[in-house]
């Protein structure tokens, strides 16, 4: 372990050795760490506007006209029962009827002497909690149509839910993929710029070979430089990641229109930072692992 | 310390270099091994740090048999042997410092001891004024006197030098030449290989052998005896001069 330190000092020789290449290499890995990172940046943002947005949803649940009120309230129960669900409401025909009068503006005189009852009674539903919660409670609602009694229609946004949720999962894959490409690609930039150092001092080695190095001792150095490359690129590239989110959000609403608040949108949570930064070393010490993994030769 | 029973080693290009050598070099002897150039000196060398394996024969250093030794076991070996070439192998662009200390930080030796080690051998080739310089830019005679305080920092058992006059001047000859005396005199088991006249002449080691054809064609002992190894290995010696 006391040899540590003379590693590290020939590891930090070794990357000051070639500064351009080092800038390159550095570059190449920061930029495929950035393209991975912005794309799990915006599906951890999309997630968290969705989650957002759906924690206000609402669903309506018509009642059946003449359900009497013991049903209407089993009804209720049922819904208060289901997860997710953080309200309801009972919403009588007057109250629809002046609803829809103020949704209408100057309109609502057309349907001012309509009766009261042309609208059906109907239960407000209030969904909050996380996007998951709230698709599984639209769906349990939904399911309840025409099947539980009492229960008429549900007017629900549980489409559009869906298909940002798809939206999301598919990012999510398509990160993951392209992650993978890019960790494949990071590790050989990375091998080919640890083996051609290792090449290139070849004679040194061959000296500390006979002075009786073992592989372990000549490679250590090469291993920790491979490392410090995946590590140091992973971490420009979250920096720069971090530079960009600041940008965009500072400029959300115009960018993406009064919907979205900067308070909204939010930056890689840490474990993923540090997931990110791990990965970046690993993947520089694989590649590291091969560009040195030669026979001993004498 | 070290000993040959039928080596002999053969390449492609080449044909057979070395035919059947038998060596037995004991512990604290100071061995000359000479011949012209290309008749196997460094083939011998080689096989005896483990560069190379030979085609037939075997070979035990300190005890060890070569064709035994597992290839993780070969750094350790070369732990026991201080080698010095003639084109010095030193890392031109590091300090003396760093050169010398480098098979000490291979031994896992750290810290004041490392620096303790390091001053000793400077002192011992008269550099302990040079720590700080750049090896690349010393003198060939310099060089290969860090050369040798770097073979001879690990406190090894046995010095082998592949020609290490080869690129020098008659004065840093006779220097380098008293200071490999100097480590044998110190216990060391040293093989010098050279096809230097000056070197033969020098008269400090305690043997000469003569390799020809790839065999030993002549064994001196510096005691003056001369055993003509021709007739010898015919089973009988013609000739045995007396050197005065």
């Amino acid at each position: 372990m006391r040899s540590i330190g003379y590693h590290l000092k020939r590891t930090l020789s070794g990357l000051g050795a070639r500064p351009l290449a080092l800038l390159l290499t550095l570059g190449s890995v920061a930029l495929a760490f950035l393209l991975v990172g912005s794309v799990f940046l915006t599906a951890h943002n999309l997630s968290r506007l969705t989650d957002l947005w759906g924690a206000g949803a609402t669903v309506a649940v018509d009642l059946a006209e003449g359900a009497p009120p013991a049903e209407v309230a089993r009804v209720e129960q049922a819904l208060r029962e289901i997860k997710g669900v953080r309200a309801v409401k009972r919403v009588s025909p007057v109250m629809a009827k002046a609803r829809l009068m103020r949704l209408l503006g100057e309109d609502a005189p057309v349907i001012a002497s309509v009766e009261a009852g042309f609208l059906p009674s109907s239960l407000e539903v209030t969904i909050g909690g996380d996007r998951q919660d709230v698709l599984g409670a639209q769906q349990r609602i939904s399911r309840m149509s025409g099947v539980v009694p009492g229960v008429e229609a549900v007017q629900t946004v549980e489409t559009w839910f869906h298909r940002l949720d798809r939206l999301i999962s598919g990012i999510r894959l398509a990160a993951a993929g392209l992650g993978l490409l890019v960790l494949v690609a990071c590790a050989y930039i990375i091998m080919v710029t640890i083996r051609l150092r290792f090449v290139d001092r070849r004679q040194e080695l061959q000296v500390m070979r006979l002075m009786g190095a073992t592989e372990r001792f000549i490679r250590i150095p090469y291993l920790l430089e491979g490392m410090w490359h995946g590590l140091l690129g992973a971490a420009l590239a979250l920096c720069l990641l971090l530079v960009g989110h600041h940008l965009l959000t500072a400029r959300a609403e115009t960018l993406f229109g009064a919907g979205v608040h900067p308070s909204q949108l939010g930056f890689l949570p840490l474990g993923q930072l540090a997931c990110g930064l791990a990965i970046g070393g690993l993947c520089g010490l694989a590649g590291a692992l091969v560009a040195t993994r030669q026979p001993s030769h004498g | 310390m070290i000993r040959l029973f039928g080596v002999t080693k053969s390449y492609p290009s080449r044909g057979p270099v070395l035919k059947g050598l038998d060596l037995h070099v004991a512990k604290g002897e100071y061995l000359v091994v000479c011949g012209t150039s290309g008749v196997g000196k460094t083939t011998l060398l080689r096989i005896l740090t483990a560069q190379e394996s030979p085609d037939e024969g075997q070979v035990m250093v300190a005890g060890r048999n070569l064709a035994k030794l597992k290839r993780s076991a070969i750094p350790y070996l070369r732990r026991n042997i201080g080698v010095i070439y003639q084109d010095f192998k030193l890392l031109g662009g590091e300090s003396v410092l760093e050169n010398v200390a480098l098979p000490l930080r291979i031994s896992g030796v750290h810290g004041k001891p490392l620096r303790d080690r390091v001053d000793g051998v400077l002192e011992l080739v008269g550099l302990s004024d040079k720590h700080l310089s750049r090896c690349g830019t010393m003198s060939g005679g310099e060089q290969q006197r860090v050369a040798l305080a770097r073979a001879l920092a690990a406190d090894p058992t046995i010095l082998l030098a592949d020609e290490p006059t080869g690129n020098l001047d008659p004065k840093a000859t006779a220097l380098v030449l008293e200071l490999i005396s100097k480590a044998h005199r110190r216990g060391l088991t040293v093989i010098l290989a050279t096809h230097d006249p000056q070197v033969m002449a020098g008269g400090q080691a305690d043997r000469v052998l003569e390799l020809s054809g790839g065999r030993f064609v002549r064994d001196e002992v510096h005691s003056g005896v001369c055993l003509d190894l021709h007739s010898a290995a015919d089973g009988h010696v013609e000739a045995i001069s007396l050197l005065v």
